[in-house]
């Protein structure tokens, strides 16, 4: 219970001072508070109501007690910064914001050219409030060529097809852009891994089975995508070795670390089919040439393998042959 | 393809104005309010989506299909808005008859033009659809909702694959899960237009709530600032302008509207609180039930349980208060 606490606080420590929007609400609730004859442009004050609103459920979020208390009433199952969106955020700065516009561009008092100035002044500094102050870790991996993956899915489906496979056992091993999408595509193909090893925002779908083992296969795979298939490059009798060797060593699943193996296509390919992959799915270099280097080492990875392979969509496709 | 999409549109725009019209004009006849029509729009959209989600738990405590629900809900939605338009019809006759006297009720305007503002905000609110339209901010981390329609789409079952993997799961999901409504409501769309998943959910839907929020907006900001066209153009202009400043980071309307549209949370922060507040505000007690019960349906136990609900408590709690001072004041 009192880590369950801490860990609750910890989290509540490390949000703060992070979302900018948060100071122009609080700043313009404390205007309020100080100087109300500045946001008297209504004449029945209307917009008490939401005021007080805004500000009982800001102060909830924003003492720690209080918060830990919200968030446990929230239920565990989502991030801190949900919480967030218990205050009328949108509704109370643009009331204020209104009111306070209103106040200072009185048609009376104010000429057409400093009513202009003053929107524009407003409309930059919310804007600036739209820049984010730290970099957003931990960003989810964006999937953005529908189409292409679209079609890619489809002809993988027609493989399976043609060569006796089930889509709902061949499990398929690529990077995360393809494992991104595959789920969305409806044609019922499985994956080895899944978008919860990197999407730790996941794991509140208690209920998702992702093997934390399969790390090692994602990141090798990642490290492939980023470097357009140069680790493919023959350098030396024992196999493949990723050109910029940025894999510098491979831990199996009982946490030995093979360096003699480190970046090698082909066993890393051979785990992976031990865990369950059947079809593998690589992006091709973009350059023809690269293209060209590379195409060798592929039928020799595919006949080691014993696997067909074939290009699709700017795809190489392994999958295993009809029996 | 744009045909139905178009079907489509046609769809989302009908059925909430039918069912809105005769909802609100009962709520009407009960309490004695006006309601606008983006507000009866806006009622209409929640009560299409309580219906879905009323149709999914059925589904799913039934142990039915996909189909099954599909269906449940075609037929349930029929008869709603027969039985809407004609509450309205009837209501709006029987009020015309009683009296036509209300005319002189709208709520007189300032008289500023304000039309500049207006054209500037609707500039900003192309600039958000085109934004969404295009993909480039959508952000799908710690969301599985578009794989979940999938899952629905390819086995016809509700939770019975994995939406991540595709394979089946080894132990039963449980309910806090298995009763939110908002990916069937997707599917069904899917499967009834015949139209690509990514479409309709990373696309047409969030823009559609995009814009049934701007409404949702647009009559809390009426209620604050009912004698003021220039108030409530400024309101709105702030609004679309806080979208994008409140993009910056998770957790905030900006970001779930603009990143993740089609979520539960943009739903939530976008369209249910400011009709919300628009509720308690103006003491259309009925219309909470709309709000309350969506959020019921849609964001309960996996997007933070109940601030509709807490709302209502504080609202609750500040009238009796404010009650009982009332009462201290006037002893002698």
């Amino acid at each position: 219970m009192m880590q369950t606490f801490t860990g609750l606080f910890d989290s509540w420590k490390e949000f703060h001072g992070n979302m900018p929007i948060l100071a122009v609400y609080a700043g313009l609730l404390l205007a309020y508070l100080i100087c109300p004859k500045l946001f008297s442009a209504g004449t029945d004050r209307p917009h008490l109501p939401l005021i007080k609103t805004g500000s009982f459920f800001f102060l909830l979020c924003v003492f720690p007690l209080t918060a830990v208390l919200l968030r446990m009433y929230f239920t565990p199952y989502h991030p801190y910064e949900n919480l967030w969106s218990l205050l009328p955020l949108l509704p109370v700065i643009a009331m204020l914001g209104s009111l306070l516009l209103m106040h200072f561009t009185e048609e009376k008092t104010s000429s057409l050219t400093n009513r202009i100035l003053l929107y524009c002044l407003t409309a930059a500094l919310l804007l600036f409030c739209a820049l984010p102050l730290q970099k957003k870790e931990n960003h989810s991996y964006l999937i953005r060529d529908h189409e292409t993956l679209s079609a890619l899915a489809e002809d993988v489906l027609q493989i399976c097809e043609e060569n006796g496979i089930a889509p709902e056992t061949a499990r398929i091993y690529s990077n995360r852009e393809v494992l991104s999408y595959l789920p969305l595509s409806g044609t019922g193909l499985t994956t080895l891994y899944t978008r919860a090893l990197w999407d730790q925002g996941l794991q509140r779908y208690s209920y998702d089975k992702s093997d934390p083992d399969l790390l090692p296969l994602l990141n090798y795979m990642d490290v492939a995508d980023y470097n357009d298939c140069a680790f493919l490059y023959y350098e030396g009798p024992t196999g493949f070795f990723p050109a910029g060797a940025t894999l510098t060593s491979f831990t199996d699943r009982d946490g030995k670390l093979h360096k003699d193996t480190a970046g090698n296509a082909l066993y890393i390919f051979s785990e992976a089919k031990k865990t369950g992959a059947e079809i593998f799915i690589l992006p091709t270099p973009e350059s023809d040439d690269a293209l060209n280097q590379v195409t060798p080492d592929i039928l020799f990875l595919a006949e080691s393998l014993d696997l067909q392979w074939t290009i699709t969509q700017g795809y190489w496709v392994l999958y295993p042959a009809k029996s | 393809m744009l045909l139905k999409l178009l079907l489509l549109c046609g769809f989302l725009l009908l059925c909430p104005f039918l069912l809105g019209q005769g909802f609100c004009e009962i709520c009407a006849a009960i309490q004695k309010k006006k309601f606008s029509l983006p507000e009866r729009f806006v009622s209409g959209v929640l009560l299409l989506l309580i219906l879905c989600g009323f149709s999914h738990i059925l589904s799913v405590f039934t142990g039915r299909n996909l189909e099954f629900c599909t269906r449940l809900f075609g037929i349930s939605l029929i008869i709603t808005c027969s039985l809407s338009y004609l509450a309205f019809m009837i209501l709006t006759v029987l009020a015309r008859l009683r009296q036509a006297a209300d005319a002189d009720a709208v709520p007189k305007t300032s008289g500023n033009k304000v039309y500049a503002l207006y054209l500037i905000t609707a500039g900003i609110i192309l600039l958000q659809i085109l934004l969404i339209v295009s993909g480039i901010f959508l952000d799908l981390t710690g969301d599985q909702t578009a794989e979940t329609v999938s899952s629905f789409l390819y086995s016809g079952e509700f939770y019975s694959l994995d939406p991540l993997t595709g394979l089946p799961y080894e132990t039963d999901l449980p309910m806090r899960l298995k009763i939110l409504g908002l990916p069937t409501f997707y599917a069904i769309l899917c499967s009834v237009f015949q139209l690509p998943l990514t479409l309709v959910v990373f696309r047409v839907m969030p823009v559609y709530f995009l814009l049934t929020g701007y409404l949702a907006f647009g009559v809390l900001g009426r209620s604050l600032f009912p004698d003021s066209s220039r108030g409530r153009s400024t309101f709105l202009f702030l609004i679309s302008l806080l979208v994008f400043a409140s993009s910056a980071a998770s957790g905030t309307d900006g970001f779930a509207l603009l990143h993740t549209g089609f979520r539960e949370i943009a739903l939530r922060s976008w369209i249910l609180l400011p009709l919300l507040l628009t509720c308690l505000k103006e003491k259309k007690y009925f219309l909470l039930l709309l709000p309350t019960l969506a959020e019921a349906m849609l964001c309960y136990s996996l997007a933070g349980t109940g601030i509709c609900v807490l709302y209502i408590l504080y609202a609750l709690g500040a009238t009796y208060f404010s009650a009982r001072r009332a009462r201290k004041e006037a002893k002698p």
